[in-house]
């Protein structure tokens, strides 16, 4: 099957301030299928997040390639959507508008998608918060209204920047299993930055490892754990030897010196 | 809340007391009026000028809002072309901070001298002085957009304009309106200064003629009508925020909950 998305040798290299060229990754391939749940998992600092702008295009690497459904990638597109670590809601919007942001913005008709609009609240289970301002809402609620947002236009890949990592723990494994959910019901491709090896491995179908800076995927894992998953799942056996896996992987790789001495 | 507003109350009994303490002080040591006017002699001076009084609070106030008004009209144009093009950024950002290191106030003999004696050169007055902390605060404003709102808008494809409109104007609202208090209190300063410098009305005027003649009772008058004036104008910015950008107000005063 042809991959949806396909990374060709990626590598980004940029100046500090001082001058000094830093490589912050280096020759990243990997193919991601379609449908596919893949997490990202890697210590900080090893262009988890330099790796998902790219693939927004939002973001040019000095070398390779992004491919996207059999094409060269240039450009940012609506096909893919972005969600962030923080919400980012507009604050003097409602919880409707703001879910419906994207669809004004492509000029698409408002009223029209109103009801897919409501219809993505009640799968978040924020019925009833339709009129509240991003302000009365929790963390965790606000970044259900950040997922509608991207879910509304319909994109065929969802790029996801450790979009759990400002919430509580609770918070966190509940919205995790949520998106799950989410993910079965709306069929997405699904990129997932994290650097929780618990949240990497439970929700994924196959976990990236990349190693620290410059970053390289160390190991492309297949997490073979039956769906639906649960938090319950950490108490496997298979859980546990994955996680010591990339436990292994991240702490086998060879600590670098952040700068890149020519 | 409570504490809010024992806060109030406390702070109106101070200024009350003030006032009742310099009256007394006025009276038992017998200031001559020329000197210090007591406050009881200031609000008679006022009121029996009432009749001379309106043209010249107009004539500031007036001075002051087209001079806030020209300094708005400018400013947030200019701060939209800094933002969004990185030729007219390089191109105004060192006239704007030439003009800057000038004191405005210094400016005021020239501006007379080229557009004369009338209200129009203590509007320009106004507004040169009151254009900076809109300049600042407006593009400060749009630059404050959370890049990820950006990278978002961009891959929806939006049109410049759109995301102009939807995204980085109403973020920079409220870094608009505390520039726009700022402001204010500039322009007034400003017409004042211009009023000094030549003009025959306006309080900055009345301030000035008074006081060569020693009534000093209504240099003072002048001088609590300007304050009021100057209170009334930045709680009107106030109030037009509070219309304009009310989810800035209700987030902003959960904080000191």
């Amino acid at each position: 099957m042809q991959p949806i998305l396909k990374f060709d040798r990626l590598s980004m290299r940029y100046m500090t301030r001082a001058g000094q060229p830093v490589l912050a990754m280096q020759d990243i391939s990997a193919q991601i299928g379609r449908d596919e749940f893949v997490t990202i998992l890697g210590p900080s600092g090893c262009g988890k997040s330099t790796l998902l702008k790219i693939a927004a295009s939002v973001l040019r690497p000095t070398s390779g390639e992004v491919w996207f459904d059999g094409e060269r990638l240039t450009r940012p597109t609506p096909k893919i959507g972005m969600i962030f670590q923080q919400p980012i809601l507009l604050p003097w919007r409602n919880v409707l508008d703001n879910v419906l942001f994207p669809i004004q913005m492509m000029g698409l008709s408002v009223s029209k998608h109103k009801a897919a609009a409501l219809a993505l609240l009640r799968l978040v289970g924020l019925s009833g918060f339709e009129q509240a301002m991003p302000g009365e809402l929790s963390g965790g609620m606000q970044q259900r209204v950040s997922i509608c947002r991207a879910l509304i236009y319909d994109p065929t890949i969802l790029l996801m920047d450790e979009p759990f990592a400002a919430l509580d723990a609770l918070t966190r494994e509940e919205l995790g299993i949520e998106l799950l959910r989410i993910w079965s019901e709306r069929k997405k491709t699904v990129l997932f930055v994290t650097h929780s090896v618990q949240e990497g491995i439970l929700l994924a179908d196959r976990v990236l490892v990349m190693t620290a800076r410059p970053g390289r995927v160390a190991a492309s894992l297949p997490i073979a754990l039956p769906r639906p998953r649960t938090v319950n799942m950490i108490s496997s056996k298979e859980y546990g030897e994955y996680a010591e896996t990339i436990r292994g992987l991240i702490a086998t790789t060879p600590p670098r010196p952040p700068e890149d001495k020519p | 809340m409570k504490l809010w507003l024992r806060g109030n109350i406390a702070a109106a009994l101070v200024f009350v007391g003030l006032i009742v303490l310099w009256e007394v002080v006025c009276r038992l040591a017998n200031v001559p009026v020329w000197l210090l006017p007591s406050p009881g002699q200031i609000i008679a001076a006022l009121w029996s000028s009432k009749d001379i009084l309106p043209v010249h609070i107009f004539t500031t106030t007036w001075e002051v809002l087209a001079g806030f008004g020209v300094a708005v009209g400018v400013g947030i144009p200019l701060s939209i072309l800094i933002v969004f093009s990185d030729f007219s950024r390089k191109l105004i950002y060192p006239f704007l901070v030439v003009l800057q290191s000038v004191p405005k106030v210094a400016l005021a003999p020239i501006m007379l001298l080229w557009i004369g004696y009338g209200t129009s050169s203590k509007i320009l007055i106004a507004a040169v002085t009151a254009f900076f902390p809109i300049i600042i605060n407006t593009s400060a404003g749009m630059e404050a957009v959370p890049i990820e709102m950006l990278e978002l808008s961009r891959s929806l494809n939006s049109p410049p304009l759109k995301v102009f409109w939807r995204v980085r104007l109403p973020y920079a609202m409220p870094y608009v309106f505390s520039g726009m208090k700022v402001a204010m209190a500039l322009a007034l300063i400003g017409a004042v200064v211009g009023e000094f410098v030549g003009a025959d009305r306006g309080l900055g005027y009345l301030i000035l003629t008074f006081s060569s003649t020693m009534n000093t009772a209504l240099v003072f008058g002048a001088i609590v009508l300007l304050a009021i004036l100057g209170i009334a104008l930045f709680y009107l910015v106030t109030l037009v925020e509070k219309i304009a950008c009310p989810w800035y107000v209700v987030t902003n005063k959960n904080q000191y909950v």
